[in-house]
């Protein structure tokens, strides 16, 4: 058989790109190798030995991996790499190529398999995966399945690079599972080697670990403009990344439509197939609208494939498309078996909905898919940063696009409540942070600039789930006399009602500034679930717990933030929502579970006033409207939105001085999130269990406009970016949506 | 393991080996804050603290593993991952059972009322191995 003189200068120039030659196809647009130095911030490399179990060798210029005697004393190493300048592509392949400096024999297999527990260069050990927390196995956790393995030959083989194929774990990454990188082990069923291989580290002068990456880019700035009976689509193609080999051009976009539900993350268009439109992809029968080859950058759907029915919900889902007829997915060429799709393929390729109308057509400014429902709110640092955690990853997100500003930031247990974010000219550790308690029992402080995290710590034994309270110095009085700003954080440990903690963390480095325990002298402490407030007026700490199912034991607690010590408390039963401050830090509103809300004196603890407007009781933390006393409350119920006037006779307001009178009430929305509404606003934000967010007017309750995200989902709190007037909300379908306000 | 050495023949030799024995597992639900682990498939939003997962394994190949649960919305849409390693002594078979647990009660699951039929997946090293469907009850 002859070969072509194309296709042998193809093979010539794969082979040439290649760091290490493969034999396996590679067909699409981009490849990039990325090496591991020092100066990478979100990686590591070091090795860990089963002889030495407490010695870390992340500074060590050499990587060992042996099973010395037989496999008794292992020697292993561990590489993660630094993926953020390719925070959004579809991978085709992933090859770690390490450069082996020395092969003690031949004949023994080395494995990379996938870790699956977090772990730091500087903590590692064969008994810890940091500084001071063990491995649930020492030696590492991972994978049992070898991602891949090779058989080097101790003559030949020595002194190059070697490639490890771990396409499957890269695209996992970009997928939904956290990247801990990998650990190499030797095979330890070929008898006894002493000193295995040794590999390059990134700490070596030359010849450091590298990830070859070939890949396609997604497309960007995906909008979408609603008109009556058309959706305009329009986005930006990929241009070549910096240092990439360009393999294959890019040549356009495939477009999938779905109405009134998500285009399916399994829905993929399979590499080398083309597709006709009007076609169809996969079980959720995802319709191809359009095919482009000649580099479009808009599309209007009128109705192809059809017709668009006004009134209802499109969503529209961008892959990009090469010359090789290659599409931004998280899979290779197979449709089953090795190389299939995963379940979440397309998940992270661009989407964006729109509502055609005759009378009001909508658009999102944009949707991102944190794949995972957990309904945790988008933090925002309006103008700057969106940053939302779902299940165990964090999302980095450019708050005008919607596009991930870096890969999905690996956190080792769940995330339950919103991060919070500060700007680095307003924190005291320097640069845009943003601090989040987990389900493992750690608190992270991720760099939101770089997508590396800060700090770890592990102040408890119990899990967090709800989001940190901060106490930043820059905007404390003299009475703080703490150096750096505070992390306050309470525990969810479910087998007490009594004993839970509260931790006062220093900011900069995660350090325990102070504990408060409940129990014993103190009083009991149930679970914690959401965060506490910052009081800078009266310099406190408030926060909210249960009360082991009633009032036998306190809810509120007031804390001082240099000591932790507890300044006050009351029992006013079981409480899952934060309190919130009013503007001038004159009344405290808090929400008891299925109770009242309640009005509380924050220098004295007294109770001003309450008020329960039925309907099951308060749910949620209020928001306040007015600058002022008398305030504007809003509240909600189980199924009704309420606003009330809190006044006092006096000023100061006396214990029991205080009245609510309604404004408006109950405006219907089916299983409420918080409201959300503050001075100088003419609206309130309310996510419902009917899969909108409802905009009410504040003056008058009318539930005037709503945005649907999707149907038949729940629907989180509400965001606001103040600079960018957008709506942000999580919803039970895992995704982020953001939308223009007012609606 | 089989080792098959020699030439080519003819007429293969069917050589017959001692199968291993199959990996299986068994999930028991239950609320932490009943007394012991009581398994059950229902529960009340009204009272739940934390789900409590056990996984009974039987026949897991020496070694270390990671268990990866899977919890899912009703609408099938995941709404948390729980990994763990445990490791298994070398060249044996071991039957570990493995225990997780989901905070429900205070987090989104009761404040929004997040009821339904709910699913636990269980993989074994990235590899599904099965799955248990159990109830959430609103209040």
């Amino acid at each position: 058989m002859k070969v072509s003189d194309k296709l042998k200068k193809r093979l010539l120039l794969a082979l040439l790109l290649s760091a290490a030659w493969d034999c396996s196809p590679v067909a699409a647009r981009e490849q990039k190798t990325l090496t591991l130095t020092t100066a990478a911030t979100r990686a590591g490399d070091t090795y860990i030995d089963s002889s030495a179990t407490t010695s870390n060798f992340g500074t060590a210029t050499n990587l060992n991996v042996a099973g010395k005697n037989s496999g008794a004393n292992p020697v292993r190493a561990l590489i993660q790499f630094d993926l953020t300048s390719l925070p959004s592509i579809g991978v085709k392949q992933a090859k770690i190529n390490l450069f082996v400096s020395s092969i003690n024999k031949a004949g023994f297999i080395y494995e990379a398999h996938l870790l699956t527990s977090l772990w730091t260069e500087s903590g590692a050990t064969w008994a810890n995966r940091l500084a001071t927390t063990a491995w649930a196995t020492a030696g590492g956790v991972y994978n049992a399945t070898a991602s891949s393995s090779l058989t080097p030959n101790n003559t030949t083989d020595v002194g190059i690079y070697h490639a490890w194929d771990i396409t499957a774990d890269a695209q996992s990454w970009y997928s939904g599972t956290q990247n801990f990188g990998h650990l190499f082990l030797q095979n330890q069923t070929h008898g006894n080697d002493a000193t295995g291989i040794n590999i390059n580290s990134r700490e070596a002068a030359t010849n450091n670990p590298q990830i070859a990456l070939t890949f396609l880019q997604q497309i960007s700035s995906l909008n979408a403009a609603a008109g009556n009976g058309s959706v305009a689509l329009s986005w930006t193609n990929p241009t070549p990344i910096s240092g990439s080999t360009v393999l294959e051009a890019y040549t356009g976009v495939l477009i999938l439509r779905q109405q009134d539900k998500a285009v399916a993350a399994a829905s993929v268009p399979a590499d080398g197939t083309t597709y006709s439109q009007c076609s169809t992809i996969g079980s959720n029968n995802d319709v191809v609208v359009f095919v482009s080859t000649s580099s479009a950058t808009t599309f209007t759907d009128s109705g192809v494939c059809g017709g668009l029915t006004n009134d209802h919900l499109y969503f529209y889902k961008v892959f990009a498309l090469d010359a090789a007829t290659n599409y931004s997915t998280e899979c290779g060429t197979a449709t089953s078996g090795t190389g299939a799709c995963s379940a979440n393929g397309s998940a992270i390729v661009p989407e964006v909905t729109a509502v055609p109308s005759a009378t009001a057509p909508y658009h999102a400014a944009w949707v991102f898919n944190t794949l995972a429902g957990s309904l945790s709110s988008p933090g925002v640092d309006p103008g700057a940063s969106v940053v939302t955690a779902s299940n165990a990853l964090m999302f980095d997100l450019n708050p005008q696009t919607g596009a991930p500003v870096a890969p999905p930031i690996g956190i080792g247990g769940a995330v339950a409540g919103r991060p919070v974010l500060i700007d680095g000219p307003d924190d005291s550790i320097g640069h845009n942070v943003a601090y989040v308690p987990a389900q493992d029992n750690f608190v992270y402080a991720a760099n939101t600039d770089t997508g590396s995290l800060d700090w770890v710590v592990n102040p408890s034994s119990v899990p967090f789930v709800a989001s940190a309270g901060i106490q930043a110095k820059l905007f404390s009085g003299a009475s703080y006399i703490l150096a750096q700003d505070l992390v306050v954080v309470g525990t969810h440990n479910a087998g007490s009602t009594s004993a839970n903690q509260i931790f006062g963390l220093n900011g900069n480095s995660g350090a325990t500034v102070w504990t408060f325990t409940g129990g014993g002298l103190n009083p009991s402490l149930d679970i914690i679930s959401s965060a506490p407030s910052v009081d800078y007026v009266h310099g406190a700490i408030w926060v909210t717990s249960r009360s082991n199912g009633g009032t036998s034991q306190p809810s509120l607690w007031k804390l001082n933030p240099n000591t932790g010590v507890v300044l006050f408390s009351a029992k006013l039963g079981p409480i899952d929502y934060s309190p919130t401050l009013s503007p001038q830090s004159d009344v405290l509103f808090v929400s008891v579970n299925g109770g009242a809300l309640t009005a509380i004196d924050p220098v004295t603890g007294s109770t001003l006033g309450s008020i329960n407007p039925g309907d099951g009781g308060v749910k949620n933390s209020p928001a306040v409207a007015t600058a002022s006393m008398p305030y504007t409350v809003v509240l909600t119920t189980n199924s009704q939105v309420w606003s009330y006037q809190f006044s006092c006779l006096t000023n100061p307001c006396l214990p029991g001085g205080g009245t609510f009178t309604k404004f408006w009430g109950g405006t219907a929305i089916n299983n409420p999130s918080a409201p959300l509404t503050y001075s100088g606003l003419t609206k309130v934000y309310v996510g419902g269990g009917d899969g909108k967010i409802h905009e009410l007017d504040l003056a008058t309750g009318v539930d005037g406009k709503q945005r649907l995200l999707n149907t038949s989902v729940t629907v989180g709190d509400v965001g606001i970016d103040t600079v960018l007037s957008l709506a942000l909300a999580s919803a039970s379908d895992g995704r982020c949506y953001a939308f223009a306000i007012p609606f | 393991m089989i080792a098959i050495g020699g030439c080519a023949m003819n007429s293969p030799i069917m050589i017959v080996a001692p199968q291993p024995a199959p990996l299986a597992m068994a999930v028991r639900l239950c609320d932490s804050a009943a007394l012991g682990c009581v398994n059950t498939t229902n529960f009340s939003l009204a009272s739940m603290r934390d789900l409590t997962v056990n996984v009974d394994w039987q026949n897991v190949p020496g070694g270390t593993h990671t268990q990866q649960l899977a919890v899912l919305l009703p609408n099938g849409v995941v709404y948390q991952t729980i990994s763990q390693g445990f490791g298994v002594p070398e060249s044996t078979l071991g039957s570990p059972t493995v225990i997780d647990a989901m905070p429900v009660a205070g987090t989104f699951i009761t404040q929004r009322q997040l009821a339904g039929e709910w699913t636990v997946q269980v993989s074994l090293d990235g590899a599904v191995v099965g799955l248990q469907k159990f109830q959430l009850e609103a209040n």
